[in-house]
Order: C-alpha cells, then sequence, then structure tokens
C-alpha cells in the first residue's frame, strides 16, 4: 500500500557482540534471556535512545516483531528434550520463554511499553510484513508510533537445520544473525521528519512486475533469494541468508553504512514460495 | 464512513467435528469432545498413557493431518462466503504452523530406528499462510501472526486493517494448531493440565486440556453478511510471561479498548466470548476483568474449551467460527464444563443454552508473551 503519510523517526540495529552490548544497554545481566532476545532487547532499545524524546513523550508505542524462524535457540533445544529417545524431558521455563512473542514480551518490559504488541513471521518477508503491519495499524488508529524490527538468531552448529529452513541449501551467501529496527510515526504527529515509507506492498507477483513498480528514482535493493537480478538501478542483492536481513539493510542504507545514491530506495524480495513484497523508503532535504 | 466488513463465511474443524454445523449442533446438545487421543500417534509417552484432549475426529494419514484440517476448514468457510471479484489477503493465526510435521517424521523413523534423533529443517510458521494463499488463489498479502494463544484473534484484528486500508477486498483468516509434542508436553511441564475434563470458571477448576484444529473466517469489505467485524484492541501485559493482571485490569483495558475503537459502549455488548481456559490465574483475570469492563448490565459470557479443549493459537478462529455459528443458528451456547461458581471472580459464566441475542459480542484472546487481544462483531 501506498502510505506517504508515515515516517522514520529513528532507526538501530545490532548484530555482534550480543553480550556486551546487552550489558552495556542495560547495566546488567539477565537470567534465562538467550541471544534472541538480547538481540531484540538492544536494537530496540538502542532505536528508541536514538529517538527525538518528545516524539516518545504520552505517545502510545506499538512493537511489532518479525521474525522467519522465531527463537531457535530456545525451541530447538527444547525439542530435542521432548523427543528424546530414552529420556524424554521439558523445562517449564524454557517452554514458556520458546513462545513466538517471548522476544516482543521482553522488549515491551525493558522499555516500558504496553501498547499493541505484535510478532510476525512470514518466511522470508517477516520483517516487510511486520512493517506493512505497523503501518496500517498507524493509520487505523490503533497506535500513535510503531517500533517495527526484525530478527533472527543462529545457531552454528545447527547451520545445515537453518538453510533447510530457509529453503535456502545451495544458496549463495553466509548465514547470519541480528536485528534492526524503526520508529514509525505519522507524519501528522511528527512535522519535519525528512524520511517517509513511502510504500509497502506484499502479494503475488513475478520478479518483473515487482521491480518495475519502483519508482524509476529508487535503487532497487534486492533480497537474498534475487541474488540473479540485474538493471540499472539494481544493486547487488543481500548476502546475508537470514529471514529479516531485510531490517538490518534498509538500517544500514538509512545510516549509511550502505551508500545509496538516489533519493529513493525499494527493496525487494519474495519468498520460495512465490509470495512478493516491495517496500520503498524516500528520503528528502 | 468506510464500507463495512462483513464476516460472510466461516468453517472449523474441531474435536466437535469436521464442519461448523457438526460443532453448533453439539455445542446446542452441550456435548464435549475431549477424550483419550487415539489418532495423534505422533504424541510421545510420558508419564503413562497418551493425553487427555480435544483431538479432531478427523481420519486421514498422520503426516497428511495438518494440510487436511487446514483444507477442510478453508473450504468450508469460502463455499460459504462465495467467490469474491476482489484482491484476497490470507492472515493466519498459529503457534507451531507445519512445524508440528518434524514431530511425525521422527515417529515414522523411529517405527524402523528407535535411536533416531529428530531433525528440525522445517520451513517457519508462514508455511501454513503460503499453503491457504495458493489454496484459495489469494494475490493480496499474507502474514502470519505467531503470538501464543492469541495468534489468529490477532489475525482477525489485523485483517480488519488491511481491509480498511485497502490492501485487499477479502481476508481469509485460519487459525491453526495441530496436538504437538512441544505443547502437550510444555503444558504438562508447567502444571497446567487438568487431568479431568476442565471447567472454565469453575472453583474446582484446576487446569486446562489442549485441543486441535483450524478455524475459518472470510471477511469481505462491502459485502453482505450476518455479521459485521467493528473493532479491535491489542495490550501486552508485562508482568508476567504466562497470564494477565490477575486483579482484571489488563482484561477490563483490553475489552474497553476494542469497545471504543469500535465505536459501542459497554452497554451494546450483548454477549461475551470468553478465552476461559479452565486454569486458575486465567479465569481469575478474566472474570474479574469482565466484571470491571461491564458495571452497568453484564451480558453472558462462556467459554467453549470445555468443549473444545484449548486449540492454542488457533482458538481466536475457531472459537469465533463456532460462535457466530451458533449465533446464526439462532442461540447462544452455554459454557462447557461450569458447575459452581468461584466467590474469588464474582462473576457466573452462561449455564444453560439461550435464545442469540442481537447487539455487538465481543471475542476475548490471551496468551502467553503478555498478549491480550479483543475484537468486537456486531449483528448485521
Amino acid at each position: 500500500m501506498r502510505s506517504p503519510s508515515v515516517s522514520i523517526l529513528a532507526w538501530a540495529k545490532t548484530s555482534d557482540d550480543v553480550e556486551a552490548r546487552h550489558l552495556a544497554t542495560f547495566g546488567k545481566g539477565f537470567r534465562r534471556i538467550g541471544n534472541y532476545v538480547k538481540l531484540a532487547q538492544v536494537g530496540a532499545q538502542s532505536c528508541l535512545a536514538a529517538a527525538d524524546p518528545l516524539a516518545l513523550k504520552h505517545a502510545n508505542v506499538g512493537v511489532f516483531m518479525g521474525t522467519g524462524l522465531g527463537n531457535t535457540e530456545a525451541a530447538v533445544p527444547l525439542g530435542e528434550g521432548i523427543l528424546h529417545a530414552e529420556r524424554p524431558w521439558c523445562s517449564p521455563m524454557a517452554f514458556a520463554g520458546s513462545v513466538g512473542n517471548a522476544a516482543a514480551f521482553y522488549v515491551a518490559r525493558s522499555c516500558s511499553l504496553d501498547g499493541a504488541n505484535v510478532t510476525v513471521s512470514q518466511e522470508e518477508l517477516s520483517f516487510e510484513a511486520a512493517l506493512l503491519e505497523a503501518v496500517l495499524a498507524l493509520q487505523d488508529g490503533l497506535v500513535n508510533l510503531a517500533l517495527v524490527g526484525g530478527i533472527d538468531v543462529l545457531d552454528p552448529a545447527r547451520e545445515a537445520e537453518h538453510l533447510a529452513r530457509l529453503d535456502a541449501v545451495g544458496l549463495e551467501g553466509r548465514c547470519a544473525m541480528g536485528s534492526g529496527w524503526l520508529l514509525l510515526g505519522e507524519v501528522a504527529r511528527c512535522p519535519g521528519r525528512s524520511t517517509l515509507i513511502e510504500e509497502v506492498w506484499i502479494g503475488a507477483a513475478d520478479v518483473d512486475t515487482l521491480v518495475a513498480g519502483a519508482p524509476s528514482d529508487a535503487t532497487v535493493l534486492p533480497g537474498w533469494r534475487l541474488a540473479g537480478l540485474r538493471g540499472p538501478n539494481v544493486a547487488p542483492a543481500e548476502t546475508r541468508l537470514m529471514s529479516t536481513a531485510a531490517a538490518l539493510r534498509v538500517v544500514e542504507v538509512l545510516d549509511g553504512t550502505e551508500r545509496v545514491s538516489t533519493p529513493a530506495f525499494s527493496h525487494v524480495h519474495r519468498t520460495a514460495q512465490g509470495t512478493a513484497a516491495r517496500v520503498t523508503i524516500r528520503r528528502s532535504g | 464512513m468506510t464500507a463495512p466488513l462483513a464476516i460472510t463465511g466461516w468453517g472449523a474443524v474441531s474435536a466437535l467435528g469436521l464442519t461448523t454445523a457438526d460443532a453448533v449442533r453439539a455445542l446446542r446438545e452441550g456435548r464435549r469432545g475431549l477424550g483419550p487421543t487415539t489418532r495423534s500417534a505422533h504424541l510421545v509417552d510420558v508419564n503413562g498413557g497418551r493425553p487427555y484432549a480435544g483431538e479432531a475426529p478427523l481420519d486421514c494419514p498422520l503426516d497428511e493431518r495438518a494440510r487436511t484440517m487446514v483444507t477442510l476448514a478453508v473450504e468450508e468457510a469460502v463455499r460459504k462466503a462465495g467467490p469474491s471479484d476482489g484482491v484476497t489477503g490470507v492472515f493466519v493465526g498459529t503457534t507451531g504452523g507445519f512445524f508440528v510435521d518434524a514431530d511425525i517424521a521422527l515417529y515414522h523413523e523411529r517405527l524402523t530406528n528407535p535411536a533416531a534423533s529428530p531433525w528440525f529443517g522445517r520451513r517457519g510458521v508462514g508455511e501454513v499462510a503460503e499453503a491457504v494463499a495458493l489454496q484459495v488463489g489469494a494475490t493480496g498479502p499474507v502474514a502470519t501472526f505467531s503470538m501464543a494463544c492469541t495468534s489468529s484473534a490477532a489475525a482477525v484484528a489485523a485483517a480488519a486493517s488491511h481491509l480498511r486500508g485497502g490492501t485487499c477486498d477479502r481476508a481469509v483468516v485460519v487459525g491453526f494448531d495441530l496436538l504437538a509434542n512441544m505443547t502437550v508436553y510444555g503444558f504438562r511441564s508447567l502444571l497446567l493440565c487438568d487431568p479431568n475434563p476442565c471447567r472454565p470458571f469453575d472453583v474446582r477448576r484446576a487446569g486446562l486440556q489442549l485441543g486441535e484444529g483450524c478455524g475459518v473466517l472470510v471477511i469481505d469489505r462491502g459485502a453482505a453478511g450476518a455479521f459485521h467485524l467493528l473493532g479491535s484492541a491489542n495490550r501486552i501485559d508485562v508482568s508476567n510471561l504466562t497470564g494477565s493482571a490477575t486483579d482484571g485490569s489488563t482484561v477490563e483495558a483490553v475489552i474497553r479498548g476494542a469497545l471504543a475503537h469500535s465505536k459501542v459502549n459497554p452497554e451494546q455488548v450483548v454477549s461475551v466470548k470468553a478465552h476461559g481456559t479452565g486454569t486458575v490465574d486465567n479465569d481469575l483475570a478474566e472474570g474479574r476483568g469482565i466484571a470491571r469492563a461491564f458495571t452497568g448490565g453484564r451480558p453472558p459470557f462462556a467459554s467453549l474449551k470445555g468443549a473444545i479443549g484449548h486449540t492454542l493459537g488457533a482458538a481466536g478462529a475457531i472459537e469465533a467460527a463456532l460462535w457466530l455459528g451458533c449465533l446464526d443458528a439462532g442461540f447462544l451456547p452455554a459454557s462447557t464444563g461450569f458447575g459452581e461458581p468461584d466467590p474469588d471472580i464474582g462473576v457466573i459464566p452462561a449455564t444453560a443454552v439461550r435464545v442469540a441475542p442481537r447487539g455487538v459480542h465481543v471475542f476475548n484472546s490471551f496468551g502467553f508473551g503478555g498478549s491480550c487481544v479483543a475484537f468486537a462483531v456486531r449483528d448485521a
């Protein structure tokens, strides 16, 4: 959908030194919280810290978190325990912490947010789908501000399973983990902001149609499943094999880590089954 | 004035049968679908015996069970809704999706190799939405909500935002969860399972029974339909990962939020489909929340989990489909399993089937992760 009324107020990402960054962000350690939750908490807290405090004052802030595979570092050992051939066992705390929305719960708790809290898991389009939910929730009046994140975690020892779950066996790239976050608000509430979500679109489309729908002044940033995509305005494809890699890349363009010289950029991606997404972000001034 | 969001179709596979009509008939007669599982051979035998649960009476090969269940429920709902010329979006709520196939594959493998280890190289929970999109020929957005027991209620709320925002003209909302080892033994480890049929809101309640199934709602913008989806609210209670505040304050807030977003007042509400799990704290929080939200005349409320079990991420959609099916058939169901009031809760659910009242109906869902979702539906 076209959404020129939504601004990006702040952004942040985190992908390495999770333990140290978590300690630096919160000043203390937390028991029973793994990398997945820590990545989410650090990224979200950093994003809020980068925002104008006035924008946050008295705002109903919703959390919209996308994850392709969820908290696998908790769920996989739990499943192994329950399905153990000789001595099945299950830790109650591990079970409670393995639910899909646990990370969003801890983000809300650590950031003192009690508004809408949504976790979306739509394969390789999980961040894009969370972004669309956030934009719609803003326009539907369900929240004043939306903290949108994409997060996935990786156990290097289980890379084969990870690639199979991504349906990415044999694809070029490297497995990765991390979290990227955006703080969104309606333009009317945040005047003077110069970075806008111009479009978030998800649906059935072939790649040519998907790319043709990007504005002519936008650089096209292909997701990792579109590694063969070429064209005059097409940048190299994402190389991180991670469901929510788009969250990291969008932040990297916004913070200048990845240089894009056009006023707009369109991230495009699709799932193995064929559902496609296009996210266009425009900077002015 | 935006076009109304008409609920034009619904379908459900549950412990009460393979169609909504089967389940509505059972609810009118006060029958329960809980019992020892007989079809779910993949459930590992821990602590003796197979679990007591709300197992769907679906007879097909074990490894086809998940997809067959979804296909049947979607077919029923879409058939009732009729064709649509517009863009269709698919919105799914599930905790495990088709990941349960990993359980089932391991079960088959262990028939010949008892020491086989599990392999988790399965797609994520979004696989269900992609499959439904293919089934119904959807060209619009697909999204899967993985929010514990509020998953498919959140999908209903999101579908409304999509329809209002114009991303699609029809929304197919699906809630799905199959009985899986992870949840059966997870809830058992938390000591939240009642060994007897569950008794939501009863003073003797001692936990839940898990259930399984698939529920589907079809919502069309601007179409004619027996019910209109109004507004919703989504709140998080950060006090506890596994439950809402037992003073009822969060439940009250989410109900009031849904009514405010729907632009209706509490006096217009004529029924509440309760979440009502049968656990001590959920029912305390929800009962007190209902009492706080409706101070000027309390609408009848009931839980369906005593009849079909707790279907987790599917609960919001299955229970909405069954509730609407009952209303469409002219009656409001009773709260199955309730016997003795709990003075700590202070409110009593509907104890008998009654004639369906016309007005606004509220649908509650609560879950782990602090998730609280309510939405409102009005008779057209």
